[in-house]
């Protein structure tokens, strides 16, 4: 006859933490039904510098600077730029900030009706330049550096090829799509035989931002469910709970997409794959990434399942820089800069990067 | 459920956290390997046709019951909102067209003995400071090849 077990300290341990987690998980769970304003977001010091139609650029001043010239970022018309400050501790602005950068990061807006009419010339010859110019004259710089997120990327990879003779100090690419060949299931549900780009547009003017997040959330249906166990998991952290909703709040704000940009994106990148064969006209003039001859860093993420893998890597194949480097990070679309692991991966990666090729300023 | 030995219980929320993870993989694959499909593109792209072809015919009904009753629809809001924004444009355009003689005038007014004429309205763009705290000079250039000495643009 078998003897009872008793229980031993580390079962009495195990049984007492998951009981104060349970209490934890209650009163964080009641605060996310209760209290469910929205998290605060973007909290390194900022200002808005420039603004331009719906635009404005925000300026991060460094507390202690130590390198020039600044870093200019863009981010993706599709998506709001505050990911790349998400949160103390996540936030990639916030860490260049405390390594010595003055960091610039472009604020597109939400795109009105009327904006429906903007087309990539706009943005990257109409735009970009002004902003490029205020930024050199505000911080006294001649140069900058120009980084871009997702089709950020691909807005300062139009204008560096554009304006090969515009003083950019270096650039960086950050899951920018180059090869829509392997765009994956976005490439293959734009197929124009399916998919009447123009009718969209024509109706619509801008793309809804809800038909945006539905398109999205396809490419990972399933995530909602792995999305509310994890947080049930580790609802009793504290730190958890506010990354995910600070996570949370970015994943479901959407903004319309300008609908002449959506129709040129379509059109050239997704159906016809212009912009690596060289054949891609933006504002009658033809985009040649061998005319990019600055310093470039092309940051991918191998689980990127917006932008995935095979579609960003070979961006240093076409580029005519003699320093390049492609960095892939071992995480997802919005992991690779946000979050714990981005903060210990990426971000120092892209801090030495950027200091290794800026002017360091002697303390005062 | 105690193990004999004395080792830790396993942790349930762990495994329940395995368990669906496992499923999700699975439904995942099968999810995205039917998405990749011809035929749900097809379907996809006949959704969105449908969505459009209601989004037309609700904005043509409403755009004709505005007419009708001599109030401004959408439409015209949006076309009249898209001429004001291309005037702005111009407007800046003009701008920077005035801006850019400007700096011509003034660069010809440096580079020359003469002096520039007096009350002239042209704004004088200032030089670059130093940032306040910055010393004038700096440590270690740092200068990639290929950008060196090139004429800014931007």
């Amino acid at each position: 006859m078998g003897q009872a077990t008793v229980p031993n300290e580390d079962v009495a341990k195990q049984f007492q933490r998951e009981w104060e987690r349970s209490l934890l998980r209650y009163r964080n769970g009641l605060d996310q039904v209760l209290r469910p304003e929205e998290a605060p977001v973007g909290q390194t010091p900022h200002e808005t510098t420039f603004r331009l139609d719906r635009l404005q650029v925000y300026h991060y001043p460094s507390p202690d600077q130590r390198f020039a010239p600044p870093l200019l970022i863009a981010t993706s018309l599709v998506s709001r730029p505050y990911i790349l400050d998400l949160h103390p501790g996540s936030s990639l602005i916030e860490y260049l900030v405390n390594r010595g950068f003055e960091v610039y990061l472009i604020d597109w807006g939400v795109p009105a009706e009327e904006d429906a009419r903007l087309s990539l010339d706009d943005y990257v010859n109409g735009y970009l330049p002004k902003i490029i110019r205020h930024v050199k004259r505000v911080s006294g710089e001649s140069e900058i550096h120009l980084a871009g997120y997702c089709m950020g990327g691909l807005f300062a990879l139009w204008y560096a090829a554009l304006h090969p003779r515009s003083a950019i100090r270096s650039l960086l690419c950050l899951a920018t799509p180059v090869d829509f060949e392997h765009l994956g299931l976005f490439a293959r549900w734009a197929d124009r035989r399916y998919f009447d780009v123009d009718k969209l547009v024509d109706t619509f003017g801008n793309v809804p931002a809800d038909l945006l997040q539905t398109a999205f959330n396809m490419l990972r249906p399933t995530a909602n469910v792995t999305k509310y166990v994890n947080l049930w998991v580790n609802l009793w952290n504290d730190e958890y709970v506010a990354s995910y909703r600070a996570f949370d709040r970015w994943v479901n704000d959407w903004i319309p997409f300008p609908g002449e940009a959506f129709r040129e994106v379509t059109k050239s990148c997704i159906w016809d794959n212009q912009l690596i064969k060289g054949q891609q006209v933006i504002g009658g003039k033809q985009v040649d990434l061998g005319k990019i001859r600055c310093p470039i860093l092309n940051v991918a993420a191998a689980s990127d399942h917006i932008v995935p893998l095979d579609s960003t890597r070979t961006l240093t194949d076409y580029v005519g820089s003699e320093d390049r480097e492609l960095y892939v990070a071992k995480a997802g679309h919005a992991g690779l800069v946000a979050g714990r692991s981005a903060s210990r991966g990426l971000f120092p990666k892209v801090g030495d990067w950027l200091a290794a090729r800026s002017d360091e300023i002697a303390p005062a | 459920m105690a193990e004999s030995g004395g080792s830790a219980m396993p942790d349930p929320l762990a495994l329940w956290k395995q368990m669906i993870e496992s499923q999700d993989q699975q439904w995942s694959k099968a999810l995205h390997d039917m998405m990749q499909t011809d035929a749900f593109a097809a379907s996809m792209g006949s959704y969105l046709d449908n969505l459009v072809n209601v989004q037309g015919t609700i904005t043509k009904t409403l755009d004709q019951y505005y007419r009708t009753l001599n109030l401004p629809s959408r439409s015209d809001v949006t076309r009249l909102a898209t001429e004001v924004a291309e005037l702005r444009e111009a407007v800046l355009r003009l701008g920077d067209r005035v801006e850019e003689l400007a700096e011509r005038q003034d660069a010809a007014g440096r580079s020359s003995t003469a002096p520039t004429s007096a009350g002239s309205a042209s704004p004088r763009r200032a030089a670059p400071q130093p940032r306040a705290g910055a010393p004038a000079k700096r440590t270690g250039a740092k200068r990639a090849p290929g950008s060196a000495g090139q004429p800014a643009e931007g």
